[in-house]
């Protein structure tokens, strides 16, 4: 054994010393490499064609004015100190700050719940798995018409309400309970989606850890909090970042059911770049509002990414 | 990283349309006695659902008609959608790809000829005379006109008979005073005496009571506000009075529902002040429906819109545009088009359209009365300011005055 262990080395140096030297190929020129990107190609270039160009010209746009004639003119950070004076985009963007804060959570934590309740074997699961995605593929104009219905004086909630002996809400009218009533729709919608993501997470942690816990007398609670939340810290960070995206962007329902009221309750940035853009034509000023929601919502994910998915 | 980036590209989704630039102009020419056969050239011609008109297959006999004297112009019919109109506008505009003539209410007109963008047409045709004042002011910016009026629609003013049978009521209103003497008995009887839409466009709320009551929302040259002066206050506090008093539906003082959903369209209503009648009487049996004179106070005014055919300058066949929107003002063509559509016609020589059909008939009587919004490019922009404050008189008890001048301070920041 110890003969064999010693001349090990010296075997492999003659072996080196009769074979010249071979570079080693680097992962990213392999074959299968070239293959992915071949597959990918057609992605990457749609992506930048319809999303990264218009997106680096939007950001340049914001520091010009531009007519529909095509005349574009420098106007350097006008827009932006414009912007900063306008008590609209402040208010604005406290409306959207607090949607946000609103639905975010309240989209996760539906979504968690959900992903939860569907991680067990059941018959049916998978029936039941399909109808919770539903929402998803629901046009948010044709959601947020039903939801109008949902949430009028004479609607389900509110007969629900009257029924347990509460006062009916205004949930649309009043500048207060619009944004959770908002909140509510986007949560609606979007926690089909979530659910299979953190479902797929949750499938993926594996069942020694719950087995461990058990012996360990730990309850279903510390099971899920010691264990499925841990485990599930990149899927649910890649929830949180779409979430908080898709907070920031909300618009469909906001004007399908709002309008932006009552008296500017639920105006968010989004709202007011399509009417800047839109309605008014000041393309550059839209930009900049387009610019600075993209800031916020970038600086969000990199806070989200150093508390929730630092270790990925 | 991707999903970052998908921020920036929804958040700036306005630049997509503005990759493509720089508009060829067309100058104006007076094509009225030019030779029909040398005229050619292809025109891109978008229209929109009127009434039961909804499908581009209508407008081909008219179109075949049309070749029969231009045989050289190809018209392309594009039947558009109504949601959406402006975004659809905007993009075919900034991708160079903007139709040649195309469908426009007045507050487009000042907008886009603000822009540059129209073609005067003040040379279009030789009887103008025909066609009425109000139609043609509709459609004039800055002293040129830039579109053919088509249409003019009155929103009517009308009564349920059955709600004021009920109520007691014996007469329907036609002034404010009236209004306020019959909406306590409506009220009684378990209806509601009118809606005030809070958030569909001041032209057709706020500011015909505005009218009403005398004032004006812009001064003459448009560069100070003037709704907030007594006349604004004087039409603020009667919405506001309806409000307190649940003379009318809360909902749609803030929220957009489906007409059918709402007590106007459930004939819940004692008196509406303006309606779309074909619409109406979509859910409403006719049979109950008086028509009445329009609103008044210290004036007389029904609020209401003129269509037009407009002509972008970017079109590469001025004159076949140009012959191709004559055409569609001869008096043969809207004889057609209104009687099919439903709509008040532009010309005071096309008479007796609706000799079977007297509560339409009866609109073109008010035509004098008719107010279609504010002339400025900033139209929009301006009804935009001035709402939110009105929702919070209304839904938050805010101050009246106080309202109308914070409102009016914005405006005339803008202005």
């Amino acid at each position: 054994m110890a003969v064999a262990t010693g001349s090990a080395p010296v075997d492999q140096t003659a072996q080196d010393a009769r074979q010249p030297p071979t570079r080693k190929r680097r992962w990213w020129r392999s074959k299968s490499a070239i293959a992915a990107y071949i597959f990918i190609a057609p992605y990457v270039v749609f992506f930048v064609v319809f999303r990264i160009l218009p997106a680096i010209f939007g950001i340049g746009l914001s520091f010009g004015e531009y007519s529909l004639t095509g005349a574009l003119t420098f106007v350097g950070l006008d827009h932006y100190a414009r912007l900063f004076a306008d008590p609209n985009f402040w208010g604005a963007l406290w409306v959207t700050l607090k949607y946000a804060a609103i639905a975010m959570p309240m989209t996760v934590v539906l979504s968690l719940a959900i992903a939860q309740l569907c991680n067990r074997m059941m018959r049916g699961m998978a029936f039941y798995r399909s109808i919770f995605f539903l929402p998803a593929v629901t046009s948010p104009v044709l959601s947020g018409l039903i939801f109008v219905w949902i949430f009028s004086e004479s609607g389900p909630i509110n007969r629900l309400l009257s029924a347990v002996g509460l006062e009916p809400i205004s949930w649309l009218q009043d500048s207060f309970w619009v944004l959770p009533a908002l909140a509510l729709v986007s949560a609606w919608m979007n926690f089909g989606y979530n659910m299979l993501i953190l479902l797929a997470g949750m499938l993926a942690i594996p069942q020694e850890y719950y087995e461990a816990a058990a012996i360990d007398g730990a309850n279903g609670w510390q099971r899920f909090w010691r264990i499925t939340l841990p485990s599930l810290r990149p899927a649910l960070f890649f929830v949180l970042v779409l979430e908080t995206v898709k907070s920031f962007q909300t618009f469909d329902t906001i004007f399908v059911m709002t309008g932006g009221g009552p008296v500017r309750a639920s105006y968010t940035l989004t709202f007011m770049l399509y009417d800047q853009g839109f309605g008014y034509f000041d393309f550059g000023y839209a930009s900049a509002v387009g610019v600075v929601l993209l800031i916020i919502a970038l600086v969000f994910s990199l806070i989200q990414r150093r508390l929730v998915g630092r270790d990925d | 990283m991707r999903h970052k980036t998908t921020v920036a590209a929804g958040a700036v989704a306005t630049s997509a349309l503005l990759l493509v630039a720089a508009c060829s102009g067309s100058t104006p020419t007076d094509t009225t006695d030019v030779d029909p056969e040398e005229v050619s050239g292809t025109v891109t011609f978008w229209t929109y659902p009127f009434s039961t008109i909804a499908e581009a297959s209508w407008w081909q006999p008219y179109v075949d008609e049309f070749n029969e004297e231009y045989p050289n112009v190809e018209v392309e019919v594009v039947m558009q959608a109504w949601q959406g109109r402006e975004e659809s506008l905007v993009t075919s505009i900034t991708g160079n790809n903007a139709p040649d003539v195309v469908y426009f209410n007045p507050d487009f007109v000042p907008k886009y000829a603000d822009q540059d963008l129209l073609l005067p047409i003040d040379d279009l045709r030789e009887d103008w005379d025909q066609f009425y004042d109000s139609s043609l002011e509709a459609m004039t910016w800055d002293g040129t006109l830039y579109g053919q009026p088509m249409l003019m629609q009155l929103q009517t003013s009308y009564c349920n008979t059955e709600v004021l049978e009920e109520a007691g009521v014996a007469d329907c209103p036609t002034t404010w005073d009236e209004f306020r003497d019959a909406a306590p008995a409506i009220q009684e009887a378990g209806y509601y005496a009118t809606e005030y839409n809070g958030v569909s466009t001041l032209n057709h709320t706020f500011y015909v009571y505005l009218w009403q009551a005398g004032g004006d929302v812009l001064n003459e040259d448009m560069t100070e506000a003037t709704f907030n002066g007594p006349e604004g206050l004087q039409a603020l506090e009667f919405i506001q009075e309806m409000v307190d008093n649940e003379w009318v539906p809360q909902e749609p003082l803030s929220i957009a529902e489906p007409f059918e959903q709402t007590d106007a369209g459930q004939g819940n209503l004692g008196y509406v002040m303006g309606s779309n009648l074909a619409s109406t009487r979509q859910f409403i049996d006719p049979d109950v429906i008086e028509t009445v004179p329009p609103m008044s106070n210290v004036e007389q005014v029904a609020s209401g819109s003129v269509g037009a055919w407009s002509i972008f300058n970017t079109t590469e066949s001025p004159e076949a545009a140009q012959a191709w929107v004559r055409f569609l003002g001869e008096p043969e063509f809207l004889e057609d088009f209104l009687s099919e559509a439903g709509y008040l016609s532009p010309r005071a020589d096309i008479e007796g359209l609706f000799a079977d059909d007297p509560q339409i008939a009866g609109g073109a009587d008010y035509l004098e009365h008719l107010r279609t919004g504010v002339q400025h490019p900033n139209a929009r922009e301006i009804i935009d300011m001035i709402r939110p404050h009105i929702q919070s008189v209304l839904l938050e008890g805010a101050d009246p005055q106080d309202a109308l001048d914070a409102a009016a301070a914005e405006v005339n920041g803008l202005l």
